[in-house]
């Protein structure tokens, strides 16, 4: 490299003076080694605006990934938000029966049906039941279970498949499991307490109105623990030793313990596992439809089984639509806030 | 041919209030065949503009031409450049050789055959031929370096980019591979812009180094032309290790005050230091000397171990301050810490009257801590930068070959 | 998950709470595994051993039969065939939508990504009642059968129909479950990916693809699992007894055989097979796939 600018020891003011910044302009300040050879650009900075190349760069990154994302998004437009859409605008007409639905006529006259409609208000309040009920007890047994398989025992991945296996079954499946379970005569719910000497706590588990419910969510329960104890072991393995040990120190009881250091670190847990146990509560047809056909009862009847019966029995499709939307509220409503949170957390 | 530009290239990340300057106004000029190191703490912009010369960030205002064309819109694939990530970012599922092969396979019509016979080449060159049918999983993090460095080199591309490829790396492999770089850039010739943290890194590789510190650049110029030339004080603090010793003064007449502290700027004597600038206009200044630069004199030993009297890095024949050093720059001092490097010891010196400096000197030397001493500050090594501005006002003189010898 | 024993807290002394620890243990499994138990053998027992033992008994000598078994196969044969006729190109395609969907939300930078990722993601969480009504009248519309004259729709139209729904309703778990594994692939590999020279689709069919086997495994699991236990969208959009797949042979057979529980169990396992056995030897994927909405 040959060098224009001298390297001897200069005297004076020289505008090659290490002195001065090397911001713009001339490439030969400030260095030993020129870098100008045969074609001598003035390097003179020609700032262009960029901003529409900005566009471009961020809109082409948009259109190189659309054809990914835009196939399956249209189906979910469709199907997912699309299909809601249409099911909102079908509950707004009156169509019952064959032929199809007037989209001329619109009114919420399917709404106020419901809301005088008792068998709707039982269908509500039971599903409200189930929900709280069949959640609270799964993430219970779960956490439970949770802490048993934490104590570091042997045999710990085969105990884990076992009370997983219940959620690997289609609902038909362990609804004719239960029902035979529930059999008043001969089945092992009451053999068990026949054999255990407890024969007066024998009950018509499913027809008896005053037990449906409760069977049904212990049912339930019984499918879905075995997920929650899957969250939670998970949750629970994210805590550091450390935090048992210090806490042990400080003179926590085991019950104290888990109380009141463990069990509030594990809210993301709770809260991951409640949103899916409470969504699938809403939809949970297959396992009552199994069991009772279209009509469960006053006390065991839920939102959804009701509008299969409205919409698929009776042929009263606006009205089915209607206690759908109801449905849809209402796992809006708690996925909804689920969501944001999510959104506000990143951890989307 | 292929010269690399950066024309006032400016990143700005996010909009309105909220942006970030991540890269202000930066200009440079990487020749064909030069090997440009882009050096600064973290957070001063280097990656960013590495990544801007990749195509990977997009360029809020200016220009890179490679080899005359602009390159602002176009996408990293089409710029005819290879690069070398921190984390190597090999495609952990193919044998290396597919690895190698991978940019030829997309980037060009080549033939198998001529691909097969690239890849061999180049895995030759930097033996890894026997690590060929192996998976990056299967490799030690020095041959994942070198397969990274193989994939970039089988492109034959115009421009080499390195995001600090060695900092992965124990310091052992780091220096022979340090080594290994250079030399293997000037056998290839090709145009190569080097990301790094590390001062020595810049020192030891670079042809010239562009100097960063909060999106700005500092500097650009030949390792030691910084080292001995630095632009401004944030230069002369970051290039060298021992860091360059800093007191801040006011000007008084000719004389730099700090306190007790009085250093008078005699040009009229012995070699005058270079540059310009009145120093009359400046209210602050910063004094600056590196710590190789001061004298460090025993006073009357008594002990009989000032056998080799040596001041700073001069060997003087007798117990006075060295020739370059009048009385008016000689100070007296207590020695603190001493770390012996080996090579070098590492002296803490407390002036009596002053600051408190740091000064290197021969490693077979043994200075006690707690020894009465006389520091000597040579007119003719000593910087001053405007306090305000950071800016060098006058910089040390060196004999004229030396500059000349910085690259062999 | 610590090595040392004692960091975790005992629960009485220290070889009683072990043995305590395992009792619970044990009696949990009992908890899960009676009913399956007791099911299966029942499935072996004739009538007349089930009216005498008790459900968990195993089937005393003399009592022990295939019949049951035989007489499920009989009736639920079609329904598995249609299931899996069924099933396993929908898990296929669904898992292939939700690749290609979360590669294009996750590894590629766009603006706006975040916000069409949600609308994958509540997507999940919809009650399958509130498309039902419009979904009948959209296959009634599209009409299959009748725009294509293929005998091969003709004769299977309501299982391709309710192949089309699964795919549509499975791509949001899928995104979801592919999206959380793609956010861990190195961005660094993907630009040097693209310094060398590779378009977006070869980065998706040359690295990330390759890449995705263990997730895809997972995906194709839980798909499986879920699409083959499915009773409500099966009995809404099949009318055709030929069509019908084994959840809802499975439920029919519960109708007929009422008290029968021996021909019950044998019919609920034979349903169950495919998802048990997929369960079994790949539990572990299985778990994960569950476990993978956390």
């Amino acid at each position: 490299m040959s060098s224009p600018s001298s390297v001897a020891p200069r005297r004076g003011a020289s505008d090659d003076a290490p002195n001065e910044r090397d911001d713009s302009e001339s490439a030969t300040r400030t260095d030993g080694g020129a870098v100008v050879d045969g074609t001598d650009e003035p390097a003179v900075a020609t700032g262009r605006s960029a901003s529409s190349w900005l566009t471009r760069v961020r809109r082409s990154s948009l259109l190189e990934s659309l054809p990914f994302w835009g196939p399956p998004g249209l189906l979910v437009v469709f199907f997912v938000y699309g299909a809601i859409a249409w099911n909102f605008v079908i509950s707004l007409t009156g169509w019952e029966g064959l032929g199809s639905p007037d989209y001329g006529s619109l009114s919420a006259e399917m709404y106020t049906r419901l809301l005088a409609d008792p068998s709707f208000h039982a269908a509500f309040r039971n599903t409200l039941v189930l929900l709280v009920a069949f959640t609270a007890l799964s993430l219970a047994v779960g956490l439970l279970v949770a802490i048993l398989l934490d104590q570091q025992i042997r045999f710990e991945n085969t105990v884990r498949t076992i009370y997983l296996l219940p959620m690997s079954l289609s609902f038909v499946v362990t609804a004719i499991f239960w029902s035979w379970m529930y059999n008043p005569r001969i089945g092992l719910v009451n053999e068990l307490l026949r054999s255990l000497g407890l024969g007066g706590l024998t009950q018509a588990w499913l027809s008896d109105p005053q037990f449906t419910l409760a069977a049904i969510v212990f049912a339930l329960m019984w499918q879905f623990s075995g997920y929650c104890m899957v969250v939670y072991l998970a949750g629970l393995r994210a805590i550091p030793d450390a935090q048992y040990e210090a806490a042990r120190i400080d003179g926590a009881s085991t019950i104290r313990l888990y109380w009141r250091v463990i069990v509030p670190q594990l809210r993301a847990s709770t809260m991951s596992a409640a949103v899916v146990l409470v969504v699938f509560a809403l939809k949970a047809f297959d396992f009552l439809f199994v069991l009772f056909g279209v009509n469960p009862g006053a006390s065991a009847d839920i939102l959804s089984v009701m509008m299969y019966r409205v919409a698929f029995d009776r042929i009263q499709w606006a009205y089915g639509s209607a206690v759908a939307m109801v449905l849809f509220a209402m796992a809006l409503g708690v996925i909804g806030p689920y969501l944001f949170v999510q959104y506000r957390r990143g951890e989307l | 041919m292929a010269r690399l530009q950066l024309d006032s290239v400016q990143k700005r990340f996010g909009e309105g209030d909220d942006s970030v300057l991540a890269v202000d106004d930066l200009s440079v000029d990487v020749a064909d065949g030069e090997f440009l190191v882009l050096v600064g703490p973290s957070g001063c912009g280097k990656s960013t503009t590495l990544r801007m010369v990749a195509g990977l960030e997009t360029i809020t205002d200016g220009e890179v031409r490679l080899d005359g064309e602009v390159m602002n819109e176009r996408g990293p694939a089409e710029r005819d450049i290879a690069m070398v990530f921190q984390s190597y970012a090999l495609y952990p599922h193919m044998t290396v050789r597919n690895n190698m092969r991978f940019g030829l396979e997309e980037s060009t019509d080549l033939d198998d055959e001529t691909i097969d016979d690239r890849v061999e080449s180049t895995a030759e060159l930097l033996e890894i031929t026997d690590l060929l049918a192996r998976k990056p999983g299967a490799l030690s993090g020095g041959q994942r370096q070198r397969v990274a460095l193989g994939r970039a080199i089988v492109r034959e591309p115009k421009a080499f980019l390195m995001d600090e490829p060695l900092s992965n790396l124990d310091a052992k492999l780091r220096s022979q591979m340090r080594t290994e770089l250079q030399q293997l850039q000037a056998d290839l010739e090709t145009t190569t812009v080097y990301v790094t943290h590390d001062q020595t890194e810049a020192m030891t590789m670079a042809d010239r180094v562009a100097i960063l510190d909060g999106g700005e650049l500092q500097q650009v110029a030949t390792p030691l032309e910084a080292y001995h030339r630095p632009a401004n004080r944030f230069v002369a603090g970051f290039i060298g290790e021992p860091s360059m010793n800093f007191v801040d003064c006011s000007v008084a007449g000719e004389t730099l005050v700090a306190d007790d502290f009085a250093y008078p700027l005699d040009e009229a004597s012995d070699s005058v230091g270079e540059g310009v600038g009145s120093l009359d206009e400046t209210a602050g200044v910063t004094l600056g000397i590196r710590p190789e630069d001061v004298a460090v004199v025993e006073v009357d030993g008594g002990d009989g171990d000032s056998a080799a009297p040596t001041g700073g890095r001069r060997a003087v024949t007798d117990d006075s301050l060295p020739d370059d050093v009048d009385a008016s720059h000689a100070f007296a001092a207590t020695v603190g810490v001493v770390e012996p490097m080996g090579d070098e010891n590492v002296v803490h010196l407390a002036l009596d009257d002053g600051p408190e400096l740091v000064a290197t000197v021969d490693g077979l030397r043994r200075v006690r801590e707690g020894r009465r001493v006389t520091v000597g500050l040579p007119s003719n090594a000593i910087h001053v930068f405007d306090a305000e501005s950071g800016e060098a006002v006058r910089n040390r003189s060196l004999e004229a070959a030396a500059l000349d010898a910085a690259r062999v | 998950m610590s090595t040392d024993a004692t960091s975790r807290p005992s629960i009485a002394g220290v070889d009683v709470s072990r043995v305590a620890l395992y009792a619970a243990l044990l009696g949990m499994v009992a908890f899960y595994l009676a009913p399956l138990e007791s099911g299966l053998a029942t499935a072996f027992k004739t009538p007349a051993g089930f009216r005498t033992t008790t459900p968990f008994a195993l089937p005393p000598v003399g009592e022990f039969t295939v019949d049951a078994w035989g007489t499920a196969f009989d009736r639920l044969g079609t329904g598995l065939t249609n299931s899996a006729l069924m099933a396993v190109p929908a898990t296929v395609l669904s898992a292939l939508f939700g690749s290609l969907a979360a590669y294009g939300l996750t590894n590629l930078d766009w603006r706006g990504q975040v916000g069409v990722l949600m609308l994958f993601v509540a997507g999940v969480f919809i009650p399958y009642q509130a498309v039902l009504v419009p979904l009948t009248q959209f296959w009634s519309f599209v009409d299959l059968a009748g725009r294509l004259p293929i005998s091969a729709v003709d004769r299977y139209e309501g299982l391709i129909n309710l192949s089309i729904t699964h795919v549509a309703y499975g791509v949001p778990i899928c995104t979801v479950l592919f999206r959380s594994y793609y956010a861990t692939i190195d961005d660094e590999m993907l630009e040097a990916a693209r310094l060398d020279g590779a378009s977006a689709a070869t980065i998706y069919r040359r690295i990330v693809l390759p890449l995705s086997v263990p997730i895809f495994a997972v995906t194709l699991i839980y798909q499986f699992t879920q699409i083959w236990n499915d009773l409500l969208f099966a009995i809404v959009l099949v009318s055709d007894p030929s069509n019908q797949v084994v959840t809802v042979a499975l439920n029919q057979l519960q109708g007929s055989f009422v008290q029968q529980y021996n021909l019950q169990m044998a019919g609920a396992f034979v349903a169950a097979l495919p998802t048990l056995a997929v369960y079994v030897l790949f539990g572990e994927q299985f778990a994960k796939g569950v476990a993978g909405e956390t």
